[in-house]
């Protein structure tokens, strides 16, 4: 109903006066329009004529047996429930009981893990390469001597203080520079069994068969091993 | 708080309500013989499968019964079960929520069915050819006007009672039900139309 009788009635304000849920005012409006438009008067017995049928549809009575059934599982409900039971009991109602659901949400789940699980095992296998391989480190040696360095995936041996990096096939000490022209020394040489017992970490990487350059206060010097370079020729 | 429920609610209920707070199951017995009727005809209508509507009515009364505890009593112990029992079948039907298959009137074979008794057979037969459509066109209503209009018209809820129920304004209500109506309606005179043609 709008602001005065004469305009038509709204289908909210006949339905609300067949009702009698309209409010007084409102009501008298209502009411007056009526006794005068038989358009709206149409429409209200058109309404009032379903409201009227779906107040004559019927009513079901429930299953006789269905108060038994009922009461047996609210007897079950009351006892003390398990986790099972609470998880059904939550999903009750959140449409996760529909077959499609449910296998949706266990192919997520399961695809979830799996991701994890491939995730860790290559951060794992990362690791793993970044160690430098210990087999080449002779077991025998004391490791305060000779201990492998970590440092990323070059190869590196430590001795004492100095650090040997592996390049170009043979053992090279850190800080020498590449023009550097060392003076070459055959190891079982007096001058080599020299350099070899001031500083005597170097015959265990004599002992892997690759030559060795390092410096000592008197010189650059390349010390040779005496038997063939296994290691130099991988 | 037990002030406000008593001043909502009939003393029987408000008793039984007392007595299942204290685990007394045959309580809750008691308010399902008295109020099953109410909640299977809801449930059916909104199922549209009267099978279907005993496992949601079971399954509405269970949910009361767990959630007793919360009942504050702010509204009466009808009104809160049909709260209850219309927000457990949006969550179960979920979207569908539109009947599938023909309810008994439909078949004309169960059920109690209203006669007048000053109508002549062939008005009977009319009438009673009328409200099988009706039941079909309540069947594609919007689910929001069908709840409206199902509280309303075939439960007898005033329209404060529905607005508690299904949690809005009862200017919502008022629109949700005559909407419903005039939808219906119109569905009616269009199967007339087609019918005589």
């Amino acid at each position: 109903m709008s602001r005065h009788a004469t305009a038509h009635a709204t289908v909210e304000d006949l339905s609300a006066y067949l009702d009698n849920e309209l409010e007084p005012v409102r009501l008298r409006l209502v009411k007056a329009h009526l006794e005068e438009c038989d358009e709206c008067r149409g429409r209200a017995d058109g309404l009032s004529r379903v409201v009227r049928d779906l107040r004559r549809l019927e009513r079901f009575d429930p299953p006789p047996a269905l108060g038994q059934h009922f009461l047996r599982r609210l007897h079950r409900s009351s006892q003390p429930r398990g986790f099972l039971q609470r998880l059904e009991e939550g999903l009750e109602g959140r449409n996760l009981q529909s077959p499609i659901g449910f296998s949706f949400a266990l192919v997520l789940a399961f695809s979830a893990l799996l991701y994890f699980f491939a995730g860790s095992m290559e951060r794992h296998q990362r690791s793993q390469t970044a160690i430098v391989r210990p087999t080449l480190i002779p077991t025998s040696l004391p490791s305060e001597q000779v201990e492998p360095a970590e440092v990323g995936e070059a190869e590196l041996r430590k001795i004492g203080e100095q650090t040997f990096l592996w390049q170009e096939g043979q053992w090279r000490q850190e800080g020498i520079a590449r023009d550097a022209s060392p003076v070459s020394v055959e190891a079982a040489s007096s001058q080599g069994q020299q350099l070899l017992l001031s500083k005597p970490g170097l015959a265990l990487l004599l002992d892997e068969g690759a030559a060795v350059v390092f410096k000592t206060e008197e010189g650059v010097f390349l010390l040779l091993p005496s038997s063939p370079t296994p290691k130099a020729q991988e | 708080m037990e002030a406000t429920i008593a001043a909502v609610m009939p003393e029987e209920d408000l008793d039984l309500v007392q007595r299942c707070r204290y685990g007394d199951t045959e309580a809750f017995g008691e308010i399902y013989h008295r109020y099953a009727e109410m909640i299977f005809n809801l449930a059916a209508r909104m199922s549209g499968d009267r099978d279907r509507a005993a496992d949601l009515t079971q399954e509405i009364f269970l949910r009361a019964f767990r959630k007793l505890d919360r009942f504050r009593g702010g509204a009466s112990l009808k009104t809160w079960l049909y709260r209850v029992a219309v927000n457990h079948c949006r969550s179960r039907l979920g979207r569908r929520r539109r009947w599938f298959s023909p309810l008994a009137e439909e078949h004309g074979a169960e059920g109690l069915q209203l006669v007048d008794l000053r109508e002549s057979p062939e008005e009977s037969a009319v009438q009673w050819d009328r409200r099988r459509h009706l039941s079909r066109a309540l069947a594609t209503l919007p689910p929001d006007f069908r709840e409206a209009v199902v509280l309303c018209d075939l439960q007898g809820l005033e329209y404060q009672e529905i607005a508690e129920v299904l949690g809005v304004r009862i200017g919502t209500v008022r629109s949700r039900i005559a909407r419903g109506r005039e939808k219906l309606r119109a569905r009616l005179d269009e199967t007339l139309l087609e019918t005589k043609s």
